[in-house]
C-alpha cells in the first residue's frame, strides 16, 4: 500500500463527495446534446419523393450522365450511355455513379426487359444518420439525406449500417477520400430545381413530387392496370419508409432490392442507445455504486489495518518489555 | 427536454379530456353563444327562427346543385344549344366521365385526367387517319420530326388499337397532347406525366433498340442545320403511300406444355384468322410491336409446323386470356391432346359434312350474328325457302335428275319437306334404295357452278 | 521518497519492480521483423489509401482492423478494468501484485485500439472530429468518446509509475539539462496530487470499460438483416461486455504467466488460482446469456447444416466457452500453471474468434460478389500490431516497476544490471 494513501485519509470522504459531484454536473451538462441529438423527427409533412415506375423505365441511362453532370463529376459523352451492354453485369452505385440503371428479364415479354434505376432511397429514418461517428450524415425536413465532408473521418460506418448497401468509400485515396451517396440533388432543390435524373428522363419514369401525393399516385396506378403492376409500393414501409419509392411488375427482390422489415433501421440500436444513457442516469448510477463500493471496502480495510497495528503495537510494547525485564534481569 | 414535453402532452390530454375541444379559445366561445342564446328572449327567438327558415327555403329553390331534376333540365338545354347531344349520346356516355364540373362550357370544358382505362376510346380504321403527321414541338433545337402514323396505324390495327396511343380519344376532333400534358417537368399535378414524358412513353414503348448510330440526335431530334428543311421534305416524300406490310402469320402452330393429360395444343392460325375471320386485336390486344419486330428490326419469320416451348413464367391465366375469348365453356380436352390435331373440318365437330359447294361459303352465311360459331337451328330450307317446283334446279346439289324424275313434286322424294333426310323412293317404286340406286346422275363441281350461274 | 522506493525494492517483495533483463532474445528479434514487415504496410496505406494494403470494399467496409485490432483488442484489454474493480474498488490487497501489468495490458492494448482506428479510418488526420462533432444516437460515438476518455483515465492511472520511477532521478542530457528541475518539479506535484483524486480515475475506467465495452456490441445492431440471425441480437451489448468480463482475468493470467516465464520468473500461482477460479462463474454467466438468447430467437435452427457460420458458431462456443469452462471448474486446473494458462489461451481465442464472427464471419452484406478474407497487407499490419504490443510490453516492464518479483530473483537481477550499467 502506498504511504500517500494512508496519508490522505482524513481528506478521503471530502474528495470522494467532491469528485462524485464534479463528475455528475459533468454528466448532467452532457445529458441533454449527447443522448438524444437528432432523434426528434424532424421530417416535413410535405417532403417530396420519387416514385421511379420501372415499368415505364427505358433503360436509356441519360440519368446517369445527368447525374454525373450535375454532381460535377468526370463523364463521357452522353451517346456512350447508348451502348446496352452494360446490362450484361449487376452494377450498384458507386464512386464514379450515384445512380445505375440495371436490366432484368421480363417474364411476360422476353423482348421488353425490365430497367432498374438504383440510387440512395433517402431513408426517413435513415441507418446512416443515426449510425454516423461525428454526425456528417443529416436527414433534410424536406427529403433528402446529405453527407458532409468537413465532418466526415471515413470510419464507413454509414456503409456497415446502410440496409440498402449504398454508401461508396474512395479506396484508392490516401488524402480525403469521400463517401459517395446521391443527395437527390439538394443543392438543386434548394435552388427550386428538380433532381437531375428527373429532369433528364425522357418518359418520366421518375416522378418528383411530395411524398404522400406520391404514394397517392402509385395506388391509383396499380388500380388503373392492375395486369402490369404488382400491388406493392417499395419504399413505402422498408425501413421505415423512404422517399424513393418505386413501382414493378416483378418481384422486388428479383430487381435487385433487398426484402427488408418495416422497422427503421436504426430503431433498436437508438433504443439501446437511449436505454443505456438514458440522462445518463445508468452510468452516474453505476459509478456512485462503485464509488461506495469503494469507500465501504476502504473503510472496511482501515479498521482492519488500525486494528492490527493495535496488536502489533501491543506487541511490541510487550516485545520491548520483555527485552527490558530480560536486560534488568541479565 | 423530452420528459418536459411529455409532461406537456400530459397536461394537454388531461384539458382535452376535461373540455372536449382541443383548442381551448373554441371553448370559450361555446361558452359564449350559450350565454347570449339565454339571454334573448322567446320573442326575439321566433324572429331569428323565421328568419332562418325563410333562408332555408329561399336556398332550396335557389340551390343549383341540390336538387337533380333541375340540372338533368339544364344539361339538356345547354346540349341543344351547342348541338353537342349527338354526339354525347352516343355510347351512352355519363356527363361525369369527363367533366368535373356541372356546367362544362366550350371555354372552360373542365375535363378531368381521365385514367387510362376509363377513357373512351372511339375506333377508326387506318385510313381514317392522316398518312403523315409532322411533330415540330421543339422546332428552336431539332428539325422536324417525320411520323408515319399510317404505317402506326396499320400496326395498331392489329394489336391495341387507336387507344394504344389516343387513349384519350371522345369523338370529334382528335385531342392534341398538350391539351392534358404540362410542358414543365416541375408541376402541382403530378398524375399525369408531363408532355415530354407522355409522348416519349408512346414512342420508346416499342423503340427501344438504340446503339451509338441509333440515338436520339439521329432517330427523332435530329439538331437543325442548313440541309433539315431538304431532309424533312426527302422523308416526306419516302413515306408517302407507303403502307405496312401484311403481316406473315404461322399457319399452324404446336405448344408443348405442361397439361399431362394433353401435352400438345395445335392451334391453326389459319382457320382463327382466315376462316373464322377473327380480328388480330381479339387475341394481340397486349402485343408490342416487338412481338413481330424483333431486335435487329427485321420482322420475325414463322415456320411452318413451328413448335414452341411454352415459357414457364406466364400465368395460368395469362396463357389462356386470347383462347378465352372464344373458348371459355370449352372443355381442356378442346385444344389440348396427346397427338397434333388436325384442321378444322365441319363433319367432324358437328357431324354434318360441308358438301359440294357449302365449303365454298363463308361461315356467317350460315352462322349468322354467331361469334364463335355454333349450332343452328335452320335446314335447308330456312336459305333455300325460294326454291319450288320448276324453279329449282336440282343440278345445285350436284345430283341431275333423270328426266323421269324433273316432273315430280320435291315431297315424292323429300318426306315433308325436310331435305336433310335420306330421300324415300317407296312411295313409287319397291324396290329401290337411296342411294343405291340414283333418281339421276352426279355431275362435277363445275357443271354445279356452271348451272348456278 | 527515493531511498523509500529502493528500500522497499530490496526489502519488500510484495512491491514491484522494474524488470533487469536483456531486451534482446531471438523471440524478440523475430517480433521485432514482423513489427517491420506491418510498418512496410502501413507505409503503403498511408502511401496510396485504404484500398491498396485491404480487401475491402464497398460491400465489406470493415475487415481484420476493425474485426481484431479493434473490437477484440478492446475485449481482451479487459483484464484492465476487471483487475482495477478488483484491486482497487474493492480493495482486495492480494491481487495488488496483477493490477499493475493488466494496468499496462490495457494501456497498450488500448493504445494500438487507437492506432488501429487510427489506421483504419479513411482520414485519420480527422481523428479528434468526435470530440467537438457529437451524436449521441451512435454507438460507435459513444465507443470512440468512451475510448478517448479511458485511454486518457488509463495514462493518468499510470502515472503513480512514472512518477515512483523517476522522482529524483530526472537526468537528461546535453541541453536538455535546463528541463531537468521543471520536470522534477512536475513529477513532484503529480506525486502530491495524484493520490488524493486517483480513486475518480479508477472508478471512472471502470465505468467507462463497461459502457464501451457494451456499445461495441451495439455497433452493428444496426446492421440488422445484414448479419447472421446467429449473432444477430439485440442483447449483443450484454453478450459483449459479459464476454469481456469473462476474458478479463484469462488475459491477465495469459500475460502474466508469459512474462514470468518469458523472464524466468516463477509464476505467481497463488494469486493466478484465486482469479481462475473466478472466471468459470463468469463463463458460466455468459454461457447461460447466449444459450438463452439461442433459444429464445430460435437461431439454433442455423445449427443443424454444417455450413461456414454455423462451424464459425460452434468452434466459438465448444472451444471458446464450454471447454474452458469445464477446465476454470477444475480445482486440478487451478493449481498448474500449465493447464491453467490452456484453459485461459482458450478463453481468449474463444472472445477472439467471437468479435472475428461478429464483425466478419457473420457480416454478409446485399450484393457482395465475393466474401470477403483479409489480404496479407492486412494479416501484417494485425501481426506487426501485436508484435509491437509485445515489444512495447517487454520494455515498459524493464523501465517502470509492473511486475511484482520474488526476493531471489531481484537479487540475481540487481547484479546481472550492475555488470550491464
Amino acid at each position: 500500500m502506498n504511504p500517500e494513501e494512508v496519508n490522505s485519509k482524513s481528506n478521503s470522504r471530502r474528495d470522494f463527495l467532491k469528485g462524485i459531484a464534479t463528475v455528475g454536473a459533468g454528466v448532467a451538462g452532457l445529458s441533454y446534446s449527447a443522448a438524444y441529438a437528432g432523434a426528434e423527427n424532424i421530417l416535413s409533412e410535405d417532403r417530396f419523393g420519387a416514385l421511379v415506375d420501372t415499368t415505364l423505365c427505358v433503360g436509356c441511362r441519360h440519368c446517369e450522365w445527368a447525374c454525373a453532370k450535375a454532381h460535377k463529376m468526370p463523364v463521357p459523352e452522353i451517346e456512350s450511355f447508348n451502348n446496352r451492354k452494360v446490362f450484361q453485369e449487376f452494377r450498384r452505385p458507386s464512386n464514379s455513379s450515384l445512380t445505375v440503371v440495371n436490366e432484368f428479364e421480363n417474364p411476360k415479354n422476353r423482348l421488353i426487359p425490365i430497367n432498374v434505376k438504383q440510387q440512395c432511397m433517402h431513408c426517413d429514418r435513415p441507418a446512416c444518420v443515426s449510425a454516423c461517428i461525428v454526425g456528417a450524415f443529416s436527414k433534410t425536413a424536406k427529403g433528402p439525406v446529405v453527407w458532409d465532408s468537413d465532418k466526415c473521418i471515413g470510419c464507413r460506418y454509414c456503409m456497415v449500417a446502410c440496409p440498402f448497401q449504398v454508401p461508396t468509400f474512395d479506396y484508392e485515396k490516401a488524402i480525403q477520400p469521400m463517401i459517395y451517396k446521391c443527395d437527390f440533388c439538394a443543392e438543386r432543390q434548394k435552388g427550386g430545381d428538380i433532381p437531375a435524373c428527373v429532369d433528364i428522363c425522357p418518359v418520366e419514369a421518375i416522378t418528383f413530387g411530395p411524398r404522400s401525393e406520391l404514394i397517392r399516385e402509385a395506388r391509383n396506378r396499380i388500380k388503373r392496370k392492375p395486369e402490369v403492376y404488382l400491388d406493392y409500393i417499395y419504399g413505402e414501409y422498408e425501413a421505415g419508409g423512404t422517399s424513393w419509392l418505386y413501382l414493378a411488375s416483378k418481384i422486388f427482390t428479383e430487381i435487385g432490392f433487398p426484402k427488408l422489415s418495416q422497422k427503421a433501421a436504426p430503431g433498436v440500436s437508438e433504443s439501446i442507445q437511449h436505454g443505456i444513457f438514458a440522462y445518463f442516469i445508468p452510468p452516474a448510477s453505476l459509478y456512485a455504486l462503485l464509488g461506495g463500493l469503494m469507500w465501504m471496502s476502504k473503510m472496511k480495510k482501515e479498521i482492519d489495518t488500525e486494528i492490527s497495528k493495535e496488536i502489533e503495537e501491543e506487541e511490541r510494547i510487550e516485545k520491548i518489555h520483555r527485552i527490558d525485564m530480560e536486560g534488568k534481569n541479565e | 427536454m423530452r420528459k418536459l414535453i411529455d409532461f406537456k402532452k400530459v397536461i394537454l390530454k388531461l384539458l382535452n379530456n376535461h373540455f372536449p375541444s382541443n383548442n381551448k379559445n373554441e371553448t370559450a366561445e361555446r361558452y359564449l353563444i350559450h350565454g347570449s342564446l339565454g339571454k334573448i328572449s322567446l320573442k326575439g327567438f321566433s324572429i331569428i327562427c323565421l328568419i332562418f327558415i325563410s333562408f332555408g327555403i329561399f336556398a332550396l329553390f335557389s340551390n343549383p346543385l341540390l336538387p337533380h331534376k333541375e340540372v338533368k333540365k339544364s344539361q339538356k338545354t345547354v346540349a341543344q344549344a351547342t348541338d353537342w347531344k349527338n354526339i354525347h349520346s352516343k355510347g351512352a356516355i355519363n356527363c361525369k366521365t369527363c367533366h368535373n364540373c356541372e356546367y362544362p362550357t366550350k371555354k372552360d370544358p373542365c375535363l378531368i385526367n381521365c385514367p387510362k382505362n376509363e377513357m373512351i376510346s372511339i375506333y377508326h380504321a387506318p385510313s381514317e387517319g392522316p398518312e403523315i403527321v409532322i411533330i415540330d414541338e421543339l422546332r428552336e433545337r431539332y428539325s422536324k420530326v417525320v411520323f408515319s402514323h399510317k404505317q402506326h396505324a396499320q400496326m395498331s390495327a392489329m394489336s391495341t388499337g387507336c387507344g394504344g396511343c389516343h387513349h384519350y380519344n371522345t369523338t370529334g376532333p382528335i385531342l392534341n397532347c398538350k391539351k392534358c400534358h404540362e410542358v414543365a417537368r416541375k408541376r402541382e399535378n403530378i398524375s399525369l406525366p408531363d408532355l415530354q414524358g407522355a409522348i416519349h412513353r408512346q414512342c420508346m414503348n416499342c423503340h427501344r433498340q438504340w446503339s451509338k448510330t441509333n440515338s436520339c440526335e439521329n432517330s427523332c431530334h435530329v439538331p437543325i442545320d442548313k440541309d433539315s428543311e431538304a431532309r424533312t421534305k426527302d422523308q416526306i416524300k419516302r413515306l408517302e403511300g407507303k403502307i405496312h406490310p401484311e403481316v406473315p402469320f404461322p399457319k399452324r402452330m404446336i405448344w408443348t406444355t405442361n397439361y399431362e393429360k394433353g401435352q400438345i395444343v395445335t392451334f391453326y392460325h389459319d382457320e382463327h384468322s382466315g376462316l373464322f375471320n377473327i380480328d388480330c386485336k381479339t387475341c394481340h390486344l397486349e402485343d408490342n410491336c416487338v412481338k413481330c419486330h424483333n431486335k435487329t428490326n427485321t420482322v420475325a419469320k414463322f415456320e411452318e409446323n413451328e413448335s414452341i416451348a411454352v415459357k414457364h413464367t406466364k400465368t395460368h391465366e395469362d396463357h389462356h386470356k386470347p383462347c378465352g375469348n372464344c373458348h371459355k365453356d370449352d372443355k381442356c380436352s378442346k385444344c389440348h391432346s396427346k397427338v397434333i390435331m388436325n384442321a378444322f373440318d365441319h363433319l367432324r365437330s358437328t357431324g354434318w359434312a360441308l358438301k359440294s359447294f357449302h365449303s365454298d361459303l363463308e361461315c356467317e352465311k350460315c352462322h349468322v350474328n354467331q361469334s364463335p360459331p355454333h349450332k343452328i337451328k335452320s335446314n335447308c330450307n330456312s336459305c333455300h325457302s325460294t326454291w319450288t317446283l320448276g324453279k329449282f334446279k336440282h343440278e345445285r346439289t350436284g345430283l341431275a335428275l333423270s328426266k323421269s324424275h324433273i316432273e315430280m313434286d320435291c315431297e315424292s322424294c323429300h318426306e315433308n319437306k325436310i331435305y336433310s333426310d335420306k330421300p324415300i323412293c317407296s312411295s313409287c317404286h319397291d324396290d329401290k334404295n337411296y342411294p343405291k340406286h340414283l333418281p339421276g346422275n352426279y355431275i362435277s363441281r363445275l357443271k354445279v357452278r356452271k348451272v348456278i350461274k | 521518497m527515493n531511498n523509500l522506493t529502493l528500500n522497499q525494492i530490496s526489502h519488500n517483495s510484495h512491491l514491484p519492480s522494474q524488470v533487469k533483463f536483456k531486451f534482446f532474445t531471438p523471440g524478440v528479434i523475430i517480433l521485432c521483423l514482423f513489427a517491420l514487415n506491418g510498418l512496410v504496410f502501413l507505409a503503403g496505406r498511408f502511401l496510396f489509401g485504404i484500398g491498396s494494403v485491404t480487401n475491402l470494399n464497398n460491400f465489406y467496409p470493415w475487415g481484420l482492423w476493425i474485426g481484431v485490432d479493434v473490437a477484440a483488442g478492446v475485449a481482451l484489454a479487459a483484464g484492465g478494468f476487471t483487475s482495477a474493480a478488483l484491486g482497487h474498488v474493492m480493495h482486495k490487497d492480494e491481487y495488488h501484485s496483477i493490477v499493475r501489468p493488466a494496468l499496462l495490458t490495457a494501456l497498450l492494448g488500448y493504445t494500438f485500439v487507437a492506432c488501429g482506428v487510427f489506421v483504419d479510418i479513411g482520414r485519420y488526420y480527422y481523428i479528434w472530429h468526435p470530440l467537438v462533432m457529437w451524436n449521441g444516437n451512435s454507438a460507435l460515438f459513444e465507443v470512440g468518446i468512451c475510448v478517448m476518455i479511458y485511454l486518457t483515465v488509463l495514462y493518468i492511472e499510470f502515472l503513480p509509475l512514472v512518477t515512483e520511477r523517476f522522482m529524483g532521478r530526472v537526468k537528461m542530457w546535453g541541453f536538455l539539462k535546463i528541463f531537468n528541475p521543471i520536470l522534477e518539479f512536475f513529477l513532484r506535484l503529480t506525486d502530491k496530487t495524484i493520490n488524493k483524486v486517483m480513486f475518480i480515475f479508477i472508478i471512472a475506467g471502470v465505468v467507462l470499460s463497461t459502457l464501451h465495452q457494451s456499445s461495441l456490441g451495439t455497433l452493428m445492431v444496426i446492421a440488422g438483416d445484414k448479419m447472421h440471425p446467429l449473432w444477430q441480437t439485440p442483447v449483443l451489448p450484454l453478450l459483449f461486455l459479459v464476454s469481456a468480463i469473462s476474458v478479463g482475468f484469462p488475459m491477465v493470467i495469459f500475460e502474466s504467466i508469459l512474462a514470468s516465464r518469458s523472464f524466468k520468473l516463477a509464476p505467481e500461482m497463488h494469486v493466478l488460482s484465486k482469479l481462475g477460479s473466478m472466471v468459470g462463474p463468469i463463463l458460466g454467466i455468459y454461457l447461460a446469456f447466449k444459450l438463452g438468447d439461442m433459444f429464445i430467437r430460435e437461431t439454433f435452427v442455423y445449427l443443424k447444416e454444417l455450413t461456414f457460420p454455423a462451424i464459425m458458431f460452434y468452434s466459438e462456443m465448444i472451444i471458446g466457452v464450454i471447454v474452458p469452462l469445464i477446465m476454470f471448474l477444475n480445482k486440478k486446473v487451478l493449481q498448474s500453471s500449465k493447464l491453467l494458462f490452456t484453459a485461459s489461451s482458450l478463453v481468449i481465442f474463444g472472445v477472439l474468434l467471437n468479435r472475428i464472427n461478429n464483425f466478419i464471419t457473420a457480416y454478409k452484406p446485399p450484393y457482395a460478389k465475393v466474401a470477403y478474407y483479409p489480404s496479407i497487407g492486412e494479416l501484417s499490419v494485425t501481426i506487426g500490431f501485436v508484435a509491437m504490443l509485445v515489444l512495447f510490453y517487454r520494455a515498459c516492464v524493464m523501465i517502470f516497476p509492473v511486475i511484482t518479483q520474488n526476493h531471489n530473483h531481484v537479487e540475481i537481477a540487481k547484479t546481472k544490471s550492475k555488470v550491464i550499467l
